[in-house]
């Protein structure tokens, strides 16, 4: 090979492989993109939990979170932990929007995509929220019942939230809005 | 301990096949030789390291990689020793092999300033004075495929087409 082709070869791989390892640190960055659409998606459904559904129900809501503050931390019954609550929420949705990033594949931004992806991530994020969150770490079980019912009650409401949450948080990462 | 290699074409595998009987009183001959760019001996269980290095290599474009003369590691870093082997000339390789190590950490011994890229074709002892002028395959080729091996099991797992990125 001569040398004005080796070096030129050289060049090229070398100027390629930079733009992977920007390529690359954008895909490392989607863990914190992931754990920004976590933010956005559980503030959704916490302000849409709190001011809506339960509101609907008994004027008094009482979020998952709430219960764990109650029963692990304060002393107190869990209607009094609605803001430590709608912290707690936060930070656990941002957890979950991080390993949602780093599981998700690569897909083009499509709203079938959105929808799809969505309800599936939802759906496990809500299948793990109600077997072990609300099952053995909280010691509370739903029923399917609708109607009259806060969402810590209803598991329906509780998938429709958790549904919500995926669709939120998969639309913002196939967007790449964050 | 899985590994990122270059595809060795049919004709210099056909080659290797063809030199290797020959080369007189080794006691393992390779039965399947490969050009590894880098080793992982970290087990890759939900193929992020997979994902990441094709993230790595996504515009990287098909490179030249030329057959070299017939050498010898008296003593291997790993396994029987001494290893016969046919050197390899790349700079693609050893760029590629370079990024992935300052990303990926190198495997001791055999890794960033002691890599040479190579195809082991004989280990254990046996005869020396080999002539390499038998060898009837292509001194170069165009490396097109990149394949991602699984050591253990002897197999491709994956690939990464650099065409693609022309």
């Amino acid at each position: 090979m001569g040398l004005d082709k080796e070096s030129n070869e050289c060049g090229n791989i070398n100027k390629n492989l930079e733009k992977g390892r920007k390529k690359r640190i954008s895909y490392m960055s989607t863990v914190v993109g992931g754990m920004i659409a976590g933010i956005v998606g559980a503030s959704a459904i916490t302000l849409l939990i709190v001011s809506v559904m339960d509101k609907r129900v008994g004027n008094k809501s009482i979020l998952p979170a709430s219960i764990f503050v109650s029963k692990y931390i304060g002393t107190g019954e869990a209607d009094e932990y609605l803001n430590q609550g709608i912290l707690l929420s936060i930070i656990y949705g941002s957890l979950m929007g991080g390993i949602v990033a780093t599981i998700l594949p690569i897909i083009s931004m499509t709203i079938v995509n959105v929808l799809v992806w969505g309800v599936l991530v939802g759906l496990i994020v809500g299948i793990i929220g109600d077997k072990i969150g609300m099952e053995i770490v909280l010691g509370m079980k739903m029923d399917w019942v609708w109607e009259g019912k806060l969402v810590i009650q209803s598991r329906i409401k509780f998938m429709v939230v958790n549904i919500i949450y995926g669709i939120i948080v998969t639309g913002i990462l196939i967007y790449e809005i964050v | 301990m899985w590994s990122l290699n270059v595809s060795i074409p049919q004709g210099i595998v056909r080659a290797i096949e063809e030199i290797a009987p020959v080369s007189g009183g080794w006691e393992e001959i390779v039965e399947e030789p490969t050009l590894v760019i880098k080793r992982f001996e970290k087990e890759d269980l939900d193929g992020h390291i997979e994902s990441e290095i094709k993230f790595l290599l996504e515009n990287v474009e098909p490179f030249t990689v030329e057959i070299g003369n017939l050498e010898m590691f008296e003593v291997a870093d790993r396994g029987t020793s001494p290893v016969l082997y046919i050197e390899v000339k790349s700079i693609g390789m050893k760029l590629i092999h370079e990024t992935l190590v300052s990303v990926f950490g190198c495997v001791k011994g055999v890794e960033g300033e002691n890599y040479i890229p190579h195809i082991t074709i004989a280990r254990g002892s046996g005869v020396k004075n080999i002539d390499f002028s038998d060898f009837s395959g292509p001194t170069w080729w165009t490396a097109k495929t990149l394949e991602f091996w699984d050591g253990d099991k002897r197999k491709k797992k994956n690939q990464v087409m650099l065409d693609k990125n022309k």
